[in-house]
């Protein structure tokens, strides 16, 4: 191959390498010192890389510290809130359950929505009836056809059986493997809690609450609440119950005593009209028999005159005991005829303002004969400011004259006979009192005292006559007057005749008060 | 022209009666024979047919659509169990819904697609303020189906959302629309004529622990995060392996400690809640995850959760310059709701003391919800959320 050849100039390179190699070191040395320098700023670098990574890993431990604080106390804030919603639902639950003693309506309180605010999709109470036999009575959420089955099998579980000896409330947190297991099949719920009715009486039924699979687990907080509601539950059913035997047993007796009222009603009526009659029927036999007997004792009187003949002292004497007992026969039949009036309503009364204490006064005089020849002695103790009282005098001073009249009699010598009035203002009415120091009246005669005909059997009575009818015809007066009487008395130390007559008349409106006696 | 609002409640244990009962009580305070929007919010043992044609019977809506709750809201009390009904007329407002169902059938950006369309072509009417839909909880891609309803409807218009569930468990999702009951459906309302629109979210998540990096996400699926399988995140905080977090700590995971996407925006986080472990190790999230995106586990506690139902009250007042909304709509996150327990419902009474008492609020509990993350300055972000609280004021 051919070549072209060049000249070359002979040039001394020495000097340029000397230089060179001068500039090659100072190169060195200068990018020596550099990457030196560098080092340094890299090293320090590298120490504040490392420090700010030991600063971001220290904080990242501290964020895991409070990540976990973060999530216990978000845990805790959520059981509390449940607590309070479990709380504020039993609270509201209790006062509506407190509302009611029905049985039936108080089993509709638990519901769907008593349910979803405790936090529970499934719900389900069993209660004994009366057969001990365990019934479903409430169904949430739970399949009808596999309830006698869930029964069936819950009253074989052994910590089922145990539950409701003990009154134990048990959950899916703290119940046996086996019993969960039945539980969670039995009822398709991962979460239960399964909570005794327990009553004073023992356990009435239990009650489930239970949560699907998706659901949280439920809490002692919980279990507590459910407890709580169980406790509630059966209170309230026990109280229903108890209402229902106490309304039950209040029926009967109402219609016991409705029945019963029924009947004396019926004898009432029958008493009302058979005195009616007896009223009539006395009243008529006694016009009947005045009649005649005012004949007698008007031929008796005349034969006692002498006008038709002189007659014996023998058939005088005779004649004068026809006249006495004419004059008893006729105040006997006046009586009866009072009463008889009284009773039915044809006696009219005329009361007037009065002033008491001159009516006993005159009564007083009256009698005294009669308190001297006995050796009694009568006290009034009628208060000076005691009120007018509206009231018909004449029959009044029957009641007086007749209460007065019998204490004398049943008074021994030396005995004394007080007469007291003092007003009570709050009933508005005076209250009158005859008391004697004589025999008394033992509890049994006490009773009959206001009946007609009826004279205590006692030794005074027998020595002296008397009808019976006065002191029913006092006590009739006294309740014309709207007055109310009635008697103590202790036997061998005297017997005492309460009386009232109002301050003023009821019918004091029409001035001049015409009061039928017996519309008391 | 006006606008009545009418709020029946009912939790009468016969869902028929229930229905009627909540219909005749919102019918009471409209006074009128027809109305022409009628918005349900049921617990899930009122999903009932019958019901619905009852409620029918009563008020004669014009249009209908609503969604099985956990829980209703009002503006004094929280209803867990019930069915709520809000009717509204209106000569101001026009009205337009859809319903869409099998949603197994079909994408999910598809269907959110196919809503929209739907819901303009019953729009009679130019004037469009704002968009409201429920979706179904068991679908597991909820923001590819809020995507499609934005691609349709534009960025521009408020959109607000509802993941409607029965339960924190999420077993089964309901729809209501018109006389009938929708599952595995979406419906949806479009709201045109209304003169203010106003939307507010908050979320009160804080992260908790180191950052870490999602580096494999797929959708809605997290496939690692540092270079380890997604689920190592829960195991570390939660000191169990991933067959028991999936057992047992599903849901106080679910509910509890979600997980907050880093955003753009410097301390705002996309809150998502784990849905799923499955056993490849991945968390399932209910909408998507952008890969090398940061994330954070996170946590609140109850005054931070019912400050922001404050502080999204007062940013709809501060939209609304103090005037008064004809009603607020309410979706609040059932994670929320786990958090605030028995007192979620001192949250609530916070709309109405910022925004009026005689403010009518309506509301439902949600498992997701969809609106702008922020404000309607970012209304451009329209998109599913979870844990937040959404107020929806129309005025």
């Amino acid at each position: 191959m051919a070549g072209v050849a060049y000249p070359v100039n002979q040039v001394d390179i020495t000097p340029f390498l000397i230089v060179a190699s001068l500039l090659l070191v100072l190169g060195i040395s200068v990018l020596a010192y550099f990457f030196i320098g560098k080092s340094e700023e890299f090293k320090e670098l590298k120490a504040s890389f490392d420090k700010m990574m030991r600063s971001f890993n220290e904080l990242d431990e501290q964020a895991k510290l409070i990540v976990k604080t973060d999530l216990e106390l978000n845990k805790i804030q959520e059981e509390l809130d449940r607590r309070l919603i479990g709380l504020n639902t039993l609270q509201k639950l209790a006062r509506t359950m407190s509302m009611t003693l029905d049985e039936q309506e108080l089993f509709q309180k638990i519901n769907q929505d008593l349910a979803t605010e405790l936090g529970f999709s499934r719900a389900l109470v069993l209660a004994y009836d009366e057969n001990n036999a365990m019934n479903t009575r409430v169904n949430i959420g739970i399949d009808p056809s596999k309830l006698e089955h869930i029964q069936s099998e819950l009253t074989v579980d052994p910590q089922f059986l145990n539950a409701l000896k003990n009154g134990m409330t048990f959950s899916s947190l703290n119940s046996s493997q086996k019993t969960k297991a039945r539980i969670v099949q039995l009822f398709e719920t991962e979460h239960f809690i399964l909570s005794p009715l327990l009553t004073q009486r023992g356990v009435s039924g239990a009650l489930f609450v239970g949560n699907r699979y998706t659901s949280p687990a439920v809490t002692e907080g919980d279990e507590e609440i459910v407890a709580i509601l169980a406790s509630q539950l059966a209170q309230s059913l026990e109280n229903s119950q108890l209402f229902e035997q106490v309304y039950s047993s209040s029926r009967t007796l109402e219609t016991k005593v409705n029945e019963r009222t029924k009947e004396l009603s019926h004898a009432l009526k029958d008493v009302e009209e058979i005195s009616k009659k007896k009223s009539e029927f006395i009243s008529a036999v006694s016009h009947e028999l005045r009649t005649p007997l005012t004949s007698i004792k008007g031929y008796a009187s005349i034969l006692m005159t002498g006008k038709v003949g002189e007659i014996p002292d023998a058939v005088k004497e005779r004649l004068g005991k026809i006249n006495t007992h004419s004059d008893n026969l006729v105040k006997l039949i006046n009586d009866l005829l009072d009463i008889s009036r009284i009773e039915s309503g044809r006696v009219e009364m005329k009361a007037e303002p009065h002033a008491i204490r001159p009516m006993l006064d005159n009564i007083s005089d009256l009698l005294t004969p009669q308190l001297r020849d006995k050796g009694v002695t009568i006290k009034l103790n009628i208060p000076a400011d005691l009120p007018m009282l509206e009231y018909d005098d004449t029959q009044l001073d029957r009641v007086f004259i007749n209460l007065i009249g019998n204490a004398i009699k049943f008074t021994p010598a030396n005995g004394i006979i007080t007469v007291n009035a003092h007003p009570n203002l709050e009933r508005r009415e005076v209250v009158f009192e005859v008391a004697d120091t004589g025999i008394g009246i033992n509890k049994e005669n006490l009773t009959k005292l206001f009946d007609e005909f009826f004279r205590v059997d006692n030794e005074i009575n027998m020595k002296v006559k008397g009808t019976g009818l006065g002191l029913a015809l006092a006590k009739n007066i006294v309740e014309a007057h709207y007055g109310h009487m009635w008697v103590t008395s202790e036997e061998g130390h005297g017997t005492t005749f309460h009386f009232t007559i109002p301050f003023e008349h009821k019918l004091k409106e029409t001035k001049k008060t015409k009061k039928t006696i017996g519309d008391a | 022209m006006a606008t009545h609002i009418g709020i029946g409640f009912s939790s009468t244990s016969d869902p028929v009666e229930a229905f009627k009962a909540a219909a005749i009580e919102a019918k009471t305070q409209l006074n009128a024979v027809h109305t022409d929007l009628v918005i349900i919010f049921a617990t899930s043992a009122y999903a009932n047919t019958q019901g619905i044609v009852t409620l029918q019977r009563i008020l004669q809506p014009k249009r209908l659509i609503g969604s099985i709750t956990p829980g209703i809201i009002f503006g004094d009390r929280v209803e867990t169990r019930g069915v709520g009904v809000m009717a509204i007329i209106s000569d101001d407002w026009h009205f337009s819904t859809a319903s869409l169902d099998q949603l197994n059938l079909i994408p999910a950006r598809e269907a959110g697609y196919s809503l929209a369309q739907s819901l303009l072509a019953d729009h009679k009417t130019p004037q469009r303020s704002t968009c409201l839909y429920f979706y179904d909880g068991l679908r597991k891609n909820g923001t590819q189906f809020c995507a499609g309803i934005r691609e349709e409807l534009g960025n521009a218009l408020p959109i607000v959302g509802a993941i409607g569930v029965d339960s924190t468990k999420i077993t089964a999702t309901h729809h209501f629309y018109q006389d009938r009951i929708l599952a595995d459906a979406a419906v949806g309302l479009l709201i045109g004529g209304a003169s203010v629109v106003s939307i507010a979210a908050r979320h009160s998540w804080q992260p908790l622990g180191k950052p870490r990096i999602i580096d494999n996400s797929s959708g809605n699926v997290i496939l690692s995060i540092d270079k380890q399988p997604a689920v190592r995140l829960y195991e570390n905080y939660f000191h169990a392996a991933d067959a028991i977090l999936r057992a047992e700590q599903l849901e106080d995971i679910r509910l509890l400690y979600p997980l907050g996407i880093g955003t753009s925006t410097p301390r705002e986080y996309l809150i998502r809640m784990p849905i799923d472990i499955p056993d490849d190790g991945s968390i399932l999230c209910q909408g998507d995850v952008s890969t090398g995106s940061p994330v954070h586990l996170m946590i609140t506690d109850k005054d931070a959760c019912r400050q922001s139902i404050h502080d999204a009250a007062m940013d709809i007042r501060t939209q609304l310059f103090g005037k008064q909304p004809k009603f607020i709509l309410v979706f609040e996150s059932l994670m929320r709701r786990k958090i605030l327990g028995r007192s979620g419902i001192q949250g609530i009474h916070a709309i109405q003391e910022v925004l009026g008492h005689s403010v009518p609020v309506f509301g439902m509990y949600t498992a997701g919800e969809v609106a702008p993350l922020g404000t309607l300055k970012t209304v451009s972000r329209t998109q599913l959320l979870n844990g937040s609280v959404v107020l929806l004021a129309i005025g």
